[in-house]
């Protein structure tokens, strides 16, 4: 239980106010059971399979609050990102990948080993909100979305006191893994490079212009 | 960009702050050819 409360509609009306987004800050929780996901008011459940980045997507760009369990997944590398399925041997093998993304195996294997990822075992379900919703209260993490441009200015605006570099990884495929996978043990922003093309948030710099 | 809502109210302090010293997006363009005095001399100057 947090004690942490937030004003987000101040927050947003700032952020629209001085960034000019076009898409909608969302927040990301993750639930160590099923139940506690589902009983997130007007909670919407999938009913086909998704990536993750098209649950995000719903979120930022439709308003929606959903909420997934592995079930709700395409496959085990969205579910491996946010804990909700296990990144074991033939996950880190990067079979999947040989000859795809990587030329060789052991390249595909050694992204697998480079991404970050929330431990698997604790967490059941996710599920992501508008901030303005509330619903999540508070959210693990908020994720902001728009063109480089609005990025540079949201950084500038966190480094005005108590200034600190920042800097950011690519795992290139499976970019989620910079940010929402370093979520479990974020004590600093992660900012989401643009994506390869491997669902909805690949598209990053434009769509959210 | 993926952070911790504790930051949050430090980002909007900051955007204030940075409007309030004309620092604001969208940030006009600059040709590869106007004078960069012009904007430089503002954001850059000593403060008087």
């Amino acid at each position: 239980m947090t004690t942490e409360t937030y004003d987000w509609d101040a927050i947003v009306n700032g952020l629209n106010q001085y960034l000019h987004l076009r898409s909608i800050p969302i927040g990301m929780k993750l639930f160590e059971t099923v139940e506690e996901m589902e009983a997130i008011p007007k909670i919407r459940r999938p009913r086909s399979k998704h990536t993750t980045d098209q649950i995000v997507a719903q979120a930022r760009q439709l308003g929606w609050t959903v909420g997934i369990t592995m079930a709700d997944l395409i496959g085990a590398q969205c579910g491996a990102v946010i804990g909700l399925s296990p990144q074991d041997d033939e996950w880190l093998s990067g079979k999947r990948m040989a000859g795809v993304w990587y030329k060789t195996q052991e390249d595909a294997s050694l992204h697998q080993h480079a991404m970050d990822c929330v431990p698997y075992g604790r967490y059941k379900a996710m599920a992501v909100s508008p901030l303005t919703s509330k619903r999540l209260e508070p959210p693990d993490i908020c994720l902001i979305y728009g063109t480089p441009g609005q990025m540079i200015f949201f950084i500038n605006g966190l480094q005005w006191t108590g200034y600190k570099k920042l800097s950011f990884t690519s795992v290139g495929e499976s970019a989620c893994a910079d940010s929402w996978g370093r979520r479990s043990s974020v004590t600093s922003p992660r900012s989401r490079s643009p994506a390869m093309p491997s669902g909805a948030m690949a598209a990053w710099p434009t769509t959210s212009s | 960009m993926a952070i911790p809502p504790r930051f949050l109210p430090g980002v909007l302090d900051g955007l204030a702050a940075l409007f309030k010293n004309g620092l604001r997006y969208p940030v006009p363009p600059y040709g590869i050819q106007s004078d960069a005095g012009a904007g430089l001399a503002v954001s850059y100057s000593e403060k008087k």
